[in-house]
């Protein structure tokens, strides 16, 4: 009987929860409309802009009509398959918006769904919300678990590709279910997307408010569940290591670079930046905080007085000296490239995340004996490599670490 | 010498007519005529044309010789035998036929030239060249000479461009295009001399963004190459260093033409030491013109990795 109680009571906590995040969440969606042509825009394909234009002008039967083309077009037609998959789950979401425009919410449903299997990140956002409203409104109890549930996956799939609404929802909803770990980590990676002057605050909580145990448990948290690794310490005096919070800011941009690696194609016109200028860029674009910062390692003396261009004279330095979520750059004689490192296994392989995987294939690579592409969560893939290839390859790695070695002391 | 009697002489089958001349007379200007005109209208002679001469010449110096007068006689004594003694006696004109063609003008028994004027002479020939060799990686610190040559340190782009000379009209064929490579013993003392440094923040990492280029990759045991097509795995195509012009697809046939977009042959090729050493390269071309078999090569590439 008790656990019956406890039971109902759960599944009542859980129902107050979800239909809260039911209706804030469309309606974040609908004060947050998402900007086409920008965020989708990385990859400019007329039939989207031109389905995106459709919806805009709220013709809403066209739309359907012209992403069902779409939808049904052969594979062939595709210049490859993550093409295929780009542009058909894009057209699925315009018509899945289309559809709940027209009042017809089982089948935009369908149609975020079917364009969530196909990776797209904010159609994850659109089916938890829409399965959290309907849950709300059923009268079994089963059924509202089973949809609740469901829900659940999705927020997890749109937090794991870095949105933090989903981050903040899957942090409650662990509350309540008094899975601790994982509210934890979750909160701890929805705070690294706050602005700069919040970021302050996060880092003088982390320090002030929050009591040894706390910080030992944040610890072993982000060890155990977070694709950077957690804290580490670094060998290298002249190079600090990661703290806690500078292992979750991590953490939160690889699920970012997740995200973006899917809607990622080549550009002919993209910028040919060179190292240095990568590195300038990825410290512009990282959001600023006052724990973690972008370093540039090299395997050569530099001149420069900027102390976050560490020179570490021996490539058996660099190498030992990587960890998850470095951006690293290769050079095979006159090509060189640059991917994440996502895992490493020293002794073995390493995975990497890259878009443009073409550069990792003994096909067209001298330097690598072997490669595989393992398929990873949410339709994205990981370039698997001999580590020792990569070892003879390394040329630099922007590594993001603690500002200072004092910072992951204190 | 004593005077021969008129009853000394061999005899004849009978007196010339004395109107002879007047054919002879028209026969010879004709011919001369003929001569003349063959030798501005043909400076050179076909087979043909000159088999033709071979008789009329003869005729000419027959009807000549009847035409300045007299008659001469070839009197040939056969030695004994079963025959007897044998002679032939024959005017002077068809005497003088039968010694020009047996024994034509030293002049007409020249080899045939060529049937085109002087002026025109076909001298199709190939040529080949480097197009702007580059160090393909940034450096930081430039390595010195070997034995007064320029060395690259890891990789070499460079353009080459095989184009006919145009001093002529004939096609060339391109029988085979060799990347031709080895690695260099050097000492101790110059290869300390070659010392470089790749400058890590200068390098470009944007992957594989050049399609339709050649890559060769340089080790001790000889080198590999590729071309790459596109970025799938069956777009690099492997080639064969012993003639770019064969792959894994088969073999090109190259035709180089004397006018035309086909008047060149260009490729890009980049060059990359996968092992450490001094390697040096260049590109040999073999091919054919006008059924002759030649080879042009290019100058050595110097090629060092540390």
């Amino acid at each position: 009987m008790v656990v019956l109680v406890y039971e109902v009571g759960q599944i009542l906590l859980r129902m107050v929860l979800l239909l809260a995040v039911g209706i804030l969440v469309p309606l974040w969606a609908q004060t947050h409309p998402v900007d086409h042509h920008g965020e989708e825009g990385f990859k400019p394909d007329p039939e989207l802009e031109q389905l995106a234009s459709l919806l805009r002008a709220k013709r809403f039967d066209e739309v359907r009509a012209q992403a069902t083309r779409i939808v049904k077009r052969p594979t062939s037609a595709f210049k490859s398959q993550k093409d295929e998959q780009f542009v058909k789950a894009n057209a699925l979401y315009f018509g899945g918006q289309a559809a709940a425009e027209s009042g017809r919410d089982e089948e935009a449903l369908g149609e975020f769904r079917q364009s969530a299997e196909m990776g797209k990140s904010s159609a994850y956002v659109e089916v938890a919300g829409r399965l959290t409203i309907q849950a709300a409104s059923q009268s079994s109890a089963d059924a509202r678990k089973k949809l609740f549930y469901e829900a659940q996956h999705y927020y997890e799939g749109c937090a794991e590709l870095g949105d933090p609404a989903c981050m903040d929802i899957l942090a409650k909803t662990y509350q309540k279910l008094n899975r601790k770990d994982e509210e934890n980590y979750w909160f701890l990676l929805k705070q690294m997307n706050r602005s700069a002057a919040e970021m302050e605050n996060v880092d003088r909580f982390y320090k002030q408010q929050f009591t040894d145990e706390d910080r030992a448990i944040l610890a072993r948290v982000m060890h155990e569940r977070s694709l950077s690794g957690g804290e580490v310490n670094s060998p290298i005096k002249r190079l600090p290591g990661r703290s806690t919070l500078t292992s979750a800011f991590v953490d939160n941009l690889m699920r970012r670079q997740l995200e973006f690696v899917w809607r990622a194609f080549f550009s002919p016109s993209a910028s040919d930046e060179s190292v240095y200028q990568s590195f300038q860029h990825y410290r512009s674009h990282v959001p600023s905080n006052p724990f973690a910062t972008a370093y540039l390692l090299v395997p050569q003396a530099v001149g420069s007085t900027d102390d976050t261009i560490v020179s570490l004279l021996s490539l058996a330095d660099l190498a030992s000296n990587l960890l998850s979520g470095d951006e690293l750059f290769v050079r095979c004689g006159p090509l060189t490239h640059a991917a994440v490192l996502w895992s490493l296994d020293s002794k073995k392989d390493v995975l990497l995340l890259d878009p443009f995987y073409e550069f990792w294939q003994p096909s067209h690579n001298a330097c690598i004996k072997s490669m595989k592409l393992v398929p990873y969560r949410y339709r994205r893939d990981l370039v698997q490599i001999p580590f020792a290839d990569l070892k003879n390859m390394l040329q630099g790695v922007i590594t993001v670490r603690d500002r200072s070695i004092r910072a992951r002391a204190e | 010498m004593a005077r021969q009697n008129r009853s000394d002489r061999p005899k004849t089958s009978g007196p010339v007519p004395k109107w002879i001349w007047i054919p002879a007379l028209g026969f010879t200007v004709s011919l001369l005529g003929f001569f003349l005109t063959v030798f501005f209208v043909f400076p050179n002679l076909s087979p043909d044309r000159r088999e033709l001469l071979h008789i009329l010449i003869p005729f000419t110096g027959g009807f000549a010789a009847l035409f300045m007068g007299g008659t001469i006689v070839l009197h040939l004594n056969a030695p004994r035998g079963d025959l007897g003694k044998f002679a032939i006696s024959a005017t002077g004109g068809i005497a003088l036929f039968l010694f020009l063609y047996l024994e034509p003008p030293f002049w007409f028994r020249h080899e045939a030239v060529p049937s085109v004027p002087q002026s025109k002479v076909d001298n199709s020939d190939l040529s080949i060249s480097l197009d702007d060799p580059k160090q393909d990686v940034p450096l930081i610190r430039t390595p010195g000479l070997y034995e007064g040559s320029h060395v690259f340190c890891e990789a070499i782009r460079t353009g080459v461009i095989l184009s006919h000379n145009q001093a002529g009209d004939r096609p060339i064929r391109l029988k085979r295009l060799i990347l031709d490579s080895e690695l260099v013993t050097a000492t101790r003392e110059q290869l300390s001399g070659l010392d470089y440094q790749v400058d890590a923040l200068k390098l470009k990492p944007h992957g594989i963004v050049e399609l339709r280029q050649y890559l060769f990759a340089l080790k001790p045991g000889g080198a590999e190459g590729r071309f790459f097509k596109g970025l799938r795995p069956q777009d690099s195509i492997s080639v064969s260093p012993d003639n770019i012009l064969n792959s894994t697809r088969g073999a090109e046939a190259v035709t180089i033409s004397a006018q035309g977009d086909d008047a060149h042959f260009q490729l890009v090729a980049l060059i990359q030491a996968l092992k450490c050493g001094l390697y040096k390269a260049r590109f040999d071309a073999e091919y054919d013109v006008a059924g002759q078999q030649k080879t042009v090569r290019t100058e050595w590439l110097y090629l060092y990795m540390k």
